[in-house]
């Protein structure tokens, strides 16, 4: 009996995440899936976002993903250089409460 | 300072590039000083300085993602990823993320009076709950202190309690790397609702997974700081992506803030050093409600008070703390000088 009902919990649990998409959210969220962001009189770099917007929110999310990933990684080597340079070395860090 | 509004292409809209800057740069300062993300003052920020609720979130996520790529480069702590309960991690934490963003995205097609979404309303007020729970509780446990640190010394000599297992419904998992058997669900409910957190609030999550990786999971420190960071950069990445399949995110506006994020952070992480004491903990209690605060007088109307409020309290927190990295550092250097 007690195994019964661990399967059936387990079911049931399974079964909560896809409430989400139970709710059709495609549908609904037709508005933001299909705008369009006007690109005249933009600069080349915001030209680009918009119109990677514009062509396909699929590429759109790649481009930013991988430029926030990119950007990150330059940030973070780029500050620990400056940080070495002006004699914070803080490659050591150890937390205390 | 016209030649400090930038334009923001997915949001239309001009914003202050000083001011994205400047709630970055908060951010990153209060996050590498205290070690939690800090990212819930961002959209409550952004909110308040006008980006709609979605894309305040989706925003957020995807600066959040860019910062913890910054934080795991710094921290250097991967090598304590727990694998086994990572990959979990990831996949709790998408499927939470995308539950979140889901709901988001259904409350933003449903439109109220003032042209605001529903999405505005329910997330703001789960803030409140959120800002003045936490405050409140760290405001307790400043007050508390002594109190806990005389129990602590009482029963020093008694061995420690293992971490308390909830719940055991199978199946059971064991974790070699942390040296823990557990039930799936309490691993999987532990980084399906911070996943959903970070999906509905646009928050890494940290603040509510690292104590549920030590007491609920029962990982040892070192490896639950690993995994969560481990964790923030992949339900981060996931959310930064989704938000943007579903059109919500301003990369400009991300960029200008990881950018801000990333100064304030080696400057946070850098005062660790210098900075000790218990005292700093009552100010961040402070900042936490006083975000809270910011966040009832946006959904109350008074916008203009909320901004000043938030950016107000965000800013004095960064001064103090760089205040007293700047006497820190010059006290060591005074002290090399003497040597």
């Amino acid at each position: 009996m007690k195994r019964v009902w661990v399967v059936i919990f387990n079911v049931l649990l399974l079964g909560l995440p896809l409430l989400a998409w139970a709710a059709d959210p495609g549908e609904k969220t037709a508005d933001f899936a299909s705008k369009q962001v006007k690109i005249e009189g933009l600069n080349a770099i915001n030209y680009f976002f918009a119109s990677t917007y514009n062509d396909s929110k699929m590429m759109f999310a790649i481009v930013v993903t991988v430029i926030m990933g990119v950007v990150g990684g330059i940030i973070a080597f780029a500050t620990d250089r400056i940080l070495k340079i002006i004699g914070m070395d803080v490659s050591k860090i150890e937390h205390h409460e | 300072m016209d030649f400090l509004t930038v334009y923001l292409p997915i949001a239309e809209q001009n914003f202050s590039a000083l001011i994205l800057v400047a709630i970055g740069f908060a951010v990153g300062v209060l996050g590498g000083f205290f070690g939690v993300g800090g990212a819930w003052v961002v959209t409550p920020a952004l909110n308040i300085f006008g980006f709609p609720m979605a894309y305040a979130i989706g925003t957020d996520l995807a600066h959040i993602f860019g910062k913890s790529i910054v934080a795991t480069a710094k921290h250097r702590k991967m090598g304590n990823v727990d694998m086994k309960l990572g990959i979990w991690s990831i996949i709790g934490s998408v499927i939470g993320v995308e539950a979140g963003a889901q709901v988001i995205m259904w409350l933003s097609t449903m439109k109220i009076a003032g042209g605001d979404t529903l999405a505005g309303p329910v997330v703001r007020y789960s803030y409140m709950v959120l800002l003045f729970g936490l405050g409140i509780y760290m405001l307790y446990d400043y007050a508390t202190k002594d109190k806990r640190a005389a129990a602590k010394a009482a029963t020093a000599s008694v061995a420690a309690a293992a971490p308390k297992k909830a719940w055991n419904l199978p199946p059971m998992m064991h974790f070699p790397a942390s040296g823990i058997t557990i039930s799936f669900w309490t691993v999987m409910g532990v980084f399906f609702f911070t996943g959903f957190l970070s999906g509905f609030l646009g928050v890494g999550g940290g603040f509510i997974r690292m104590p549920a990786l030590i007491y609920l999971i029962g990982c040892p420190t070192a490896i639950a700081v690993g995994t969560d960071l481990f964790s923030v950069l992949f339900a981060g990445a996931y959310g930064c992506w989704t938000y943007g399949v579903k059109g919500v995110v301003d990369i400009v506006a991300a960029i200008y803030m990881l950018v801000g994020a990333s100064i304030g952070a080696q400057i946070g992480v850098t005062a660790v050093k210098y900075i000790r004491g218990y005292g700093i903990r009552l100010l961040f209690a402070i900042m936490i409600i006083l975000a809270g605060v910011s966040v009832a007088l946006k959904q109350f109307g008074l916008t203009t008070m909320a901004a000043w409020v938030v950016m107000g309290a965000a800013m004095s927190m960064c001064a103090i703390i760089m205040a007293k990295l700047w006497a820190g550092f010059k006290k060591e250097q005074a002290e090399k000088m003497a040597h």
